[in-house]
């Protein structure tokens, strides 16, 4: 099992979802304090999942070449702390839906994934089955506040759908 | 270089932390630190890469092992 460090998209779309436990199989799930400040803000019930152990933690300070990184990308405080915490936690995942983030991510050599990834994972980790995780995704631009081109959805829906081998369902 | 007029609604709070910005001289007004937060945006969130990102997502939903 894998540790996760958490950016506050996943947290936030996930709760918006109502699929936060879909992240119940990582190992640990590390919180630094400035995601947590953005949570409570936004989505402050992504923090009071009740099967969900949440690791509230003070990040390191940042290296300089993260700072250097922050500055050129404009991360926020939340992503330079989870970036900071990945430093010190090299095999984790990264957990973040922001391009910038995940941007300086690989050019750190750091893995990092994202909510469609997480949903789409729950059905390898047996916590959803292919059809709700389709649905989840087609739900995605109704219930949740995270982007995503329209024909892009589409295109990946399709594609799981011929991956999992389901009858396309009409729209 | 011409210009396009438009008109935004800011939550209070990012509105606040805008003015401490201008106050404190980082920018000269309000248009100038949201042209500049816009770009900024539109550098790092490329369509192409934000769609590299996601197909990605989906690669590791499906098959890898972490």
């Amino acid at each position: 099992m894998s540790e996760a460090v958490l950016d506050a998209g996943p947290l936030i779309h996930l709760a918006e979802l109502e699929a936060l436990d879909t992240l119940m199989d990582f190992s640990a799930l590390f919180v630094p304090l400035a995601v947590r400040q953005e949570v409570e803000r936004y989505q402050p019930s992504a923090l009071t999942h009740p099967d969900l152990m949440l690791s509230h933690v003070f990040a390191p300070l940042p290296s300089p070449s993260l700072l250097a990184m922050g500055r050129a990308l404009s991360l926020d405080k939340g992503e330079m702390e989870a970036l900071s915490m990945m430093d010190h936690h090299p095999n984790a995942i990264l957990l973040t839906d922001d391009s910038a983030a995940r941007l300086a991510a690989e050019h750190r050599g750091i893995k990092a994934h994202g909510t469609i990834g997480i949903l789409i994972r729950s059905v390898r980790k047996g916590r959803r089955t292919e059809r709700e995780a389709i649905d989840l995704l087609r739900d995605l631009r109704g219930r949740s506040t995270l982007y995503i081109r329209p024909s892009l959805l589409v295109e990946i829906i399709l594609a799981l759908e011929k991956e999992w081998k389901l009858v396309p369902e009409k729209q | 270089m011409s210009e396009v007029k438009t008109t935004i609604s800011l939550p209070s709070g990012l509105a606040k932390q805008a003015q401490e910005q201008i106050q404190a001289g980082w920018f000269p007004d309000i248009n100038s630190l949201v042209v500049e937060a816009l770009r900024r945006y539109l550098e790092t969130h490329r369509d192409e890469l934000m769609e590299r990102f996601i197909r990605e997502d989906v690669e590791w939903g499906l098959h890898r092992d972490e």
